[in-house]
């Protein structure tokens, strides 16, 4: 028996707060969310995960580029 | 023209009933318009609240089948509030 876990697809659950099709919000929050769930607790608490988890699900992965690179440039629109 | 006043309405009564449809069709829109513009959760009025945040657990769509609301508990976790 493999010790390894079943790698099960993984997506963001139902969010009360966005329950229409349109989930940009959702992916824009989760994104803004995470980083300062990190600056705020630190980079090794775990809660802070289900973020980047629902980022990483939900957001074009250029989006995630192109505000990472934002963000290490120093402009990024939106306060973390 | 006939059926726009109150004497031509008496004769022709069979107005009324499409009177009452088209009153009764305008005035749901318009609720329902209203209703979207002031509680949908993507709309915001005040740039200071996220609207969002007000249907943490509360349902906004008329009609849902799968979500036992009293057992629903969002799972995005706070992280900003302080943990004892």
């Amino acid at each position: 028996m493999s010790s390894a876990e079943s790698q099960l697809p993984w997506t963001a659950p139902f969010d009360a707060r966005y329950p229409n099709m349109n989930q940009t919000k959702h992916c824009y929050k989760s994104y803004i969310d995470f980083h300062r769930c990190q600056k705020l607790r630190g980079e090794d608490y775990e809660p802070c995960q289900y973020f980047k988890k629902t980022y990483t699900s939900l957001c074009p992965n250029e989006w995630v580029s192109k505000w990472d690179t934002q963000r290490a440039e120093g402009t990024y629109p939106c306060k973390i | 023209m006939q059926g726009l006043s109150f004497a031509s309405i008496k004769k022709h009564p069979s107005l009324i009933p499409l009177y009452f449809c088209l009153g009764a069709g305008c005035l749901m829109a318009t609720l329902y318009t209203a209703r979207l513009a002031l509680k949908n959760p993507d709309v915001s009025w005040n740039r200071k609240v996220d609207p969002n945040e007000a249907y943490r657990t509360k349902q906004y769509k008329f009609f849902n089948q799968h979500i036992n609301w009293d057992e629903y508990k969002n799972p995005a976790p706070r992280y900003d509030e302080k943990e004892d």
